[in-house]
């Protein structure tokens, strides 16, 4: 395997859906190229499951320099995670659109009997 | 932090906060008229989006003022009052929703993502789509959001809704649904996803 190959099936390799023969071919080609050896490295240490649990702190921006660092190289050779983070970002960008839009064609005033309501309430 | 995106009932006004509560704890009729008035709009649009109902969110607006009204001599001034006021309105907006009977609901786990044994993901991740630009096909998906928010169950709704849309920090969210700190980042993340897993077959695109 070469390395079109190994980056290729990387992926596949992480998710456990690559062949046994090519999972071999893979590991050996890890082993042997130092650039995709630190790739496979960068894949291993840290899953798709724990980067998703820990999406929002990535998403505020409190994780550590370290560990944010740790995220981004997943990130930037996991294409489930790439599309998860994307589509994470976009359904709360949606859901604040949507309920902004929810109530804008509310007046801008009060029901002139809430408010009367109210007054009235107050001075009881 | 999340940005509030519609959260803190802040209006235009040619007021202060100050002059406003100095009228308000002198008596001053037209001051209490003025309050309404002026946040009274945005405060009805929380109730709104949280009871979903306008009887309901009506009964919120004039829970929320005469509670106001009870405690202004107990307003320091730590917030403004427009985020005061929103406050209240939220407590009075959840109170109302806890004593309504509860709608059967989906279960959270279905809507999480599912890991394999190596902790990868098990269904291959779709990017999504921007809302449409043409006006009647982007309402259509607004709403289309809008539904899949209320299919949540009540507890993540809430916490999506206050964080998320109402702007409130984490703190506020968990004192306001009574949870740890921690607990109320993780509803909020949770809510997020499952909404994300309700939206996937209508915005999902590109494969991974």
């Amino acid at each position: 395997m070469n390395c079109n190959g190994f980056k290729k099936h990387l992926h596949d390799y992480c998710t456990g859906d690559l062949p046994l023969d090519l999972r071999g071919a893979l590991e050996r080609h890890g082993e042997r190229c130092a650039g995709c050896g630190e790739l496979m490295r960068t894949a291993q240490e840290l899953t798709c499951k724990e980067l998703t649990e820990f999406l929002n702190d990535y998403i505020d921006e409190v994780l550590s320099p370290e560990r944010k660092a740790v995220f981004e190289r997943h990130i930037a050779i996991c294409p489930d995670c790439q599309a998860y983070l994307q589509s994470y970002r976009r359904t709360m960008e949606m859901a604040a659109l949507s309920m902004k839009r929810a109530v804008a064609g509310l007046p801008d005033n009060l029901p002139p009997d809430l408010i009367r309501a109210i007054l009235a309430a107050r001075s009881q | 932090m999340t940005e509030p995106v519609l959260g803190s009932a802040r209006p235009t006004r040619v007021f202060s906060d100050t002059d406003l509560l100095t009228a308000l704890r002198a008596g001053d009729s037209s001051a209490f008229e003025r309050l309404v008035t002026e946040y009274g709009p945005r405060l009805r649009a929380t109730a709104l989006r949280l009871t979903r109902n306008e009887a309901d969110a009506n009964d919120v607006v004039q829970e929320t003022f005469l509670a106001a009204f009870r405690s202004l001599r107990r307003f320091k001034g730590n917030s403004q009052l427009g985020t005061w006021l929103h406050r209240i309105a939220i407590n009075a907006a959840l109170m109302r929703i806890r004593g309504r009977e509860r709608r059967p609901e989906l279960d959270i786990h279905d809507l999480l993502p599912r890991f394999g044994d190596a902790g990868q993901h098990l269904e291959a991740q779709l990017s999504f789509r921007e809302l449409p630009e043409e006006s009647a096909a982007r309402e259509e998906a607004t709403g289309l959001v809008r539904g899949a928010i209320d299919r949540l169950p009540e507890n993540y709704r809430n916490a999506l809704l206050l964080h998320d849309i109402e702007g409130l920090e984490y703190p506020e969210v968990a004192r306001q649904l009574g949870l740890t700190l921690n607990a109320a980042r993780i509803r909020i993340h949770r809510a997020r996803q499952a909404l994300r897993k309700l939206l996937e077959p209508h915005f999902g695109g590109r494969k991974a």
